[in-house]
């Protein structure tokens, strides 16, 4: 597609009643290039395998039910003054999309997780009965007399974002279908935290609501209920090809800077030095360090496997440079 | 170093004489990119997919700015717009409040958007406002309609400083510094910024002279590596004593200042002007005035002249800054 094609697309999207098959093509292929070329690492496919039933199946997720339906494709229309700028905003849409995906199917597990663990972990205790399930009002064993919870969404979302991160749900890199590990310690971490913040019981509907606003987690059907015991974080080491895929992947998610700045500081650069080569203040490096760990962060399992990623990353990216 | 954005997959796999100079100047020297393109290796794409229907947005906009417009807002150097509200401007500049479709990280300072508004759910990040130039403002997407007061509302209290009205559509307040949405709010500080570049470039500087000057040392560039003007003639000229519109060519300026990536707009425009008129020496006081005193004859006042000459200079600057 050229540029004058794209702006001419651009221009007429809004009122459109249907997609230009041009600009559907297009992004058939930010997809098909991003699956085949390794943008999205297999462990990222439905099944673990790219094939073209799962490049089919992401990509329909992603352009019918993200792009079309939720309105996002405008959204990148909006922000893309060239086919260029569609492009690679197109990838970053479906990289988002793809990780997103695989957290959501797990919201269903992550609330029954929550419940199991307010009612077997003897720093819970249930306050008020109800019912149903959903609606039992939960807090720390060792409160005397403490109040239900009757503030706002919002306060209840601001007290789950000042908590800070949280990795509550992780992959196994070695199973042979997709299958998330919960991070029990740091559900716990956050159960616990939330009801130190509010200093009131909490439903598990309240906290169905939080996992929703503050995890990006979609709806939880409260009704529903998974008994599967928790799983363990694997410690194996992942296969090399696997390896490679994944810190491929997130050298595709990194911009140039930091690039620079993990090869930086994996070549411990002081950061006064870093800040001088870069032309930017030692803050700028900081942060770009923060946003390097979350990405880091987001594709790894264990702390092991951090490690080994980012090893990972920073040999393909020392590949055929010099050091700095 | 500058920090363009990386290319996307489809030209990291292009052939190097399908990609533009600057882009080819980029992966050669991003670590980024040339990790990505020694481990990419071409294998064909699919491109056959059914079109979909979708649901038509047509509404008319009038072509006046105003309170919530909403503008797709070029960017030096960049191809993506920065889409923003408008909340104050006048004939040169524009107070806008960046627009995110990422509003899982709205706060108590942005202002929820329907989906009706523009086809997709946002924020008017009221925190993050910024001043663009007029010319910046490349095209009116949306009108925020009755939201538009709630925006000026938040805006008015970011400003004052004041508390928030509890009925407005935000999101969750920030209670502590390991929020994520701080970092999110420093990204999207940092996104912002290069569109107020422009408007801070030249609100900054009391003449063209000061703007050469200022922006020569923030690049960094040497007198003698600027082509466009002699490096003792450019000595003149930032010290104002250079008759710009007599001893520069238009092109020669235009050259000059886009090579300083200042961008061509009517504040500019407004600049050189003044900058012209300051300096104008006219020929006839250098070459006639003895003669004309010796008879007892003095010159005509020429300042309409001079005016026109250097309005009519400064505009073919731009213009040529335009091309």
């Amino acid at each position: 597609m050229t540029n004058d094609e794209y702006r001419d697309i651009r221009s007429r999207y809004r009122e459109d009643t249907q997609l230009d098959s041009r600009l559907a093509a297009e992004l058939r292929q930010i997809a098909s290039r991003l699956v085949r070329f390794g943008g999205l690492p297999s462990s990222y496919a439905p099944y673990r395998v790219w094939n073209k039933e799962a490049e089919e199946e992401v990509f329909q997720s992603w352009y019918a039910g993200r792009l079309v339906n939720s309105g996002q494709l405008q959204a990148l229309l909006d922000r893309a003054a060239t086919i260029q700028a569609f492009r690679r905003l197109g990838e970053r849409s479906l990289r988002q999309h793809v990780l997103n995906q695989r957290e959501r199917s797990q919201v269903q597990n992550l609330y029954s997780r929550t419940a199991e663990l307010l009612r077997d972990d003897a720093e819970f205790a249930a306050f008020v009965e109800a019912a149903r399930p959903q609606d039992i009002w939960w807090g720390l064993a060792v409160w005397q007399d403490p109040p239900q919870f009757g503030g706002g969404d919002n306060d209840l979302f601001a007290a789950a974002w000042s908590l800070g991160e949280f990795e509550i749900i992780r992959y196994r890199a070695d199973a042979k279908k997709l299958a998330p590990v919960l991070a029990a310690a740091e559900l716990k971490r956050f159960v616990v935290g939330l009801l130190d913040a509010v200093t009131a019981l909490l439903t598990l509907s309240l906290f169905a609501r939080v996992f929703e606003q503050r995890f990006d987690l979609g709806a939880v059907q409260l009704d529903s209920f998974d008994v599967e015991g928790p799983e363990v974080a694997a410690d194996e080491a992942p296969d090399p090809l696997e390896l490679e895929q994944t810190a491929l992947a997130i050298i595709a998610e990194l911009n140039r800077r930091q690039a620079e700045v993990l090869l930086g500081t994996g070549a411990e650069e002081t950061m006064d030095a870093m800040a001088a080569r870069l032309e930017c203040s030692v803050g700028t490096i900081v942060n770009e360090q923060r946003r390097i760990g979350s990405i880091i962060e987001r594709h790894a399992e264990t702390d092991d496997q951090r490690g080994t990623l980012l090893r990972k990353v920073l040999d393909l990216l020392h590949e055929g440079g010099e050091r700095p | 170093m500058t920090w363009t954005n990386c290319p996307s997959f489809a030209e990291l796999l292009a052939a190097d004489a399908d990609l533009s100079d600057e882009l080819r100047a980029h992966i050669a020297s991003c670590r980024r990119c040339q990790a990505l393109k020694r481990h990419l290796s071409p294998t064909e794409v699919e491109s056959a997919v059914e079109p979909l229907e979708k649901e038509s947005q047509r509404r008319e906009l009038g072509p006046e700015p105003g309170l919530g417009s909403v503008y797709a807002v070029r960017g030096p150097r960049s191809d993506e717009y920065l889409l923003a509200a408008l909340v104050d401007w006048d004939g040169e500049e524009a107070v806008v409040v960046p627009l995110s479709d990422e509003v899982r990280n709205a706060t108590d300072w942005d202002l929820l958007l329907e989906p009706e508004l523009l086809g997709y759910r946002a924020m008017a990040e009221v925190w993050n406002h910024g001043t663009v130039l007029v010319e910046q403002l490349s095209e009116k997407i949306a009108e925020l309609g009755e939201r538009a007061a709630a925006l000026e509302a938040l805006y008015a209290a970011a400003l004052d400083g004041d508390e928030l009205a509890t009925t407005l559509p935000v999101g969750p307040r920030i209670l502590s510094e390991i929020d994520p949405r701080n970092t999110f709010q420093e990204q999207e500080g940092e996104r912002a910024a290069v569109y107020w570049q422009p408007a801070n470039q030249l609100a900054g500087v009391r003449s063209v002279f000061e703007l050469v000057r200022v922006q020569r040392d923030e690049l960094d560039i040497a007198p003698e590596e600027l082509g466009a003007v002699e490096p003792g003639a450019l000595e003149q000229l930032e010290a104002g004593k250079l008759d710009i519109g007599n001893q520069v060519p238009v092109a020669a300026l235009a050259e000059l200042l886009k090579r300083l990536q200042v961008a061509a707009s009517r504040r500019l425009e407004q600049l050189i002007a003044a900058a012209v008129v300051a300096t104008y020496r006219e020929p006839l006081e250098t070459r006639m005035a003895l003669p004309r005193r010796r008879r007892g004859m003095r010159k005509p006042a020429q300042t309409v002249d001079r005016e026109r000459f250097a309005a009519d200079y400064a505009r073919k600057v731009v213009e040529e800054m335009e091309q």
